[in-house]
């Protein structure tokens, strides 16, 4: 229910911090990103994918497929460089949104 | 909308064909996870997967943002790099030929330009294949080549110049065994892929997988490939290692093989000293002490030292118009040649061209995300130094073995050998960014932070 444009610049960062934890497949992401955030954030598979794919490119994550009861699949697990891009983004986004609560708690009119 | 009609207008979209099986395995396995999950929640078959395709978003938006990540790429400048160095060693050999009495370096011109376009050819066709479909039969090719060149040593031996490391194919081609070997070190980057997540075992396993090699070069006698691939295998090993392949004590692994390859020169002298045969004990006195027996075995490496004595810095020496002083196997031995006619820094330039070469396709695998490509190309591009390393010390008069220097050196073999490594070295290159089909690994439960 939440406008689209807030959410994509952060997905990112979110996805790392949940690799940061631990390694995890595609759809194991989305579920737990949906259960943490209470069902705010439902990222679709499509958008999930490419940007998987392209972090994986520039060295943020790295990927290995492994054997789980039968099934394979894709694991992916956060690098060194991720690690560093992941509390970046953090830094970024504490100023972000510090500035945007203090805009709006300042002020007279609601 | 059904899952396969979902993957074909995705693939649709991905303009990179060897990105499309990866994709559709990774997609189909999520659709399948959204379908049982819906089926858990109480929807029949049908509408599960209906409903889970449509979960997964817009196949063309999805599609469009994939093909902008799965791109090739392909290595223009390396490729103009070693074409301008091909022709430039082509043309270097036939004028030190022309210039030079008695040095006959190349023996049938047409012979090497047909060599030289089929390693083009077979280069470039390689940089466009799929790597990774060799890694999943990497075992058995393995065994193939192994059984291969030793039936073609035991029936189709033929000896070239007194060594018995050629088989024989028709029409009077026949294959260096030697150079063939060297194809064992891509696959050998695969098979150590295979093993990824395991423990001490795997580095076990991954001793016992060199013993092929090694074997068929025991077989035919021949110290320097044998070195080459062992030092090759060993860097692949240590690479896999130090990428944290392997659930094992990294610096404890490594300093144990940093120390075998320390202590080999003193290990290979007592095996040869103890067990070898007397051509051997004679060889490697030579390699110590060449003046020892300067009318026999050593000399060779005598008349290159002594054209080496009198090389300037620019332009030729006297000596090397001298008619007595002619390199039997005039052929391995160019860039001595080089350095007595056009003066040592036209050597340098040349082989520093080379090496910049080699060292550019080292970085290129080195900084690979894709862990087979990093492993394989380490091979690769260490055949390629190890290999230069002993020619240099060949050439300057400190072996007394023949070695091969790519693009300076006449041999079907070698070349067409030296084509495939740097084709496989261009298509690392090229699918850096591609999904490609992996190998699953099936032991270890857990792995938190495996690569």
């Amino acid at each position: 229910m939440i406008d689209k444009s807030l959410v994509s610049g952060s997905t990112a960062m979110l996805l790392l911090k949940l690799l940061s934890e631990q390694d995890m497949y595609g759809y194991e992401m989305i579920e737990t990103l949906r259960q943490r955030s209470q069902n705010v954030f439902e990222l679709k598979a499509g958008t999930l994918y490419p940007l998987l794919h392209n972090m994986e490119t520039k060295g943020l994550l790295r990927v290995y497929e492994k054997e789980v009861t039968g099934k394979v699949r894709k694991y992916y697990s956060i690098t060194r460089e991720g690690k560093k891009i992941l509390s970046q983004k953090r830094e970024e986004w504490e100023l972000y949104s510090r500035a945007v609560a203090s805009v709006l708690s300042m002020g007279g009119a609601l | 909308m059904r899952v396969e009609e979902y993957l074909q207008i995705i693939t649709a979209q991905i303009r990179c064909k060897q990105a499309h099986s990866a994709v559709r395995e990774e997609l189909i396995a999520h659709v399948e996870d959204q379908k049982a999950a819906f089926i858990r929640a109480g929807m029949d078959c049908d509408e599960a997967e209906l409903a889970a395709v449509k979960e997964m978003g817009d196949p063309v938006e999805t599609g469009i943002a994939l093909d902008a990540v799965h791109r090739p790429r392909m290595a223009w400048r390396l490729i103009a790099l070693v074409i301008g160095l091909s022709f430039v060693g082509f043309v270097v050999q036939l004028s030190l030929q022309t210039n030079l009495p008695n040095a006959v370096l190349i023996p049938r011109v047409t012979s090497y330009l047909f060599y030289l376009f089929l390693g083009f050819v077979l280069m470039l066709g390689i940089c466009y294949f799929d790597y990774t479909r060799i890694a999943r039969w990497a075992r058995e090719l393995t065994i193939l080549l192994f059984f291969g060149l030793l039936f073609g040593l035991m029936f189709c031996a033929v000896s070239v110049n007194g060594a018995n490391a050629w088989i024989y194919l028709f029409m009077g081609i026949a294959l260096d065994i030697r150079k063939m070997a060297f194809l064992f070190i891509p696959l050998y980057g695969a098979i150590l892929y295979h093993y990824r997540g395991e423990g001490k075992l795997a580095i076990g396993k991954g001793i016992l997988w060199m013993c092929p090699a090694l074997w068929v070069v025991w077989q035919c006698h021949s110290f320097v490939t044998g070195m080459i691939l062992l030092l090759a295998f060993l860097a692949m090993l240590s690479a896999a290692i130090s990428h944290d392949w392997f659930q094992v004590s990294k610096k404890l692994t490594l300093s144990v093989i940093g120390g075998f390859v320390l202590l080999l020169p003193i290990l290979i002298y007592t095996v040869v000293m103890v067990v070898g045969a007397d051509y051997q004990k004679m060889r490697l006195q030579l390699m110590l002490d060449p003046g020892s027996a300067a009318n026999a075995g050593g000399y060779q490496m005598n008349i290159v030292r002594e054209l080496l004595a009198d090389s300037r810095m620019i332009g030729s020496s006297a000596s090397v118009f001298l008619p007595d002083k002619v390199i039997p196997a005039g052929s391995d031995y160019v860039l001595t040649y080089i350095i007595s006619y056009y003066g040592i820094l036209a050597a340098i330039l040349l082989i520093g061209a080379i090496l910049y070469l080699f060292l550019r396709l080292l970085r290129v695998s080195w900084r690979q995300k894709n862990q087979l490509g990093m492993v394989m190309g380490t091979g690769c591009t260490s055949v390629f130094f190890i290999q230069m390393v002993f020619y240099i010390l060949g050439n300057l008069g400190f072996l007394s073995a023949g070695v091969y220097c790519p693009f300076i050196t006449y041999g079907g073999s070698g070349m067409v050998i030296t084509y495939v490594l740097l084709g496989i070295l261009l298509s690392i290159y090229r699918y850096q960014n591609v999904a490609l089909k992996m190998i699953p690994i099936k032991k270890r439960k857990s792995l938190s932070r495996l690569e």
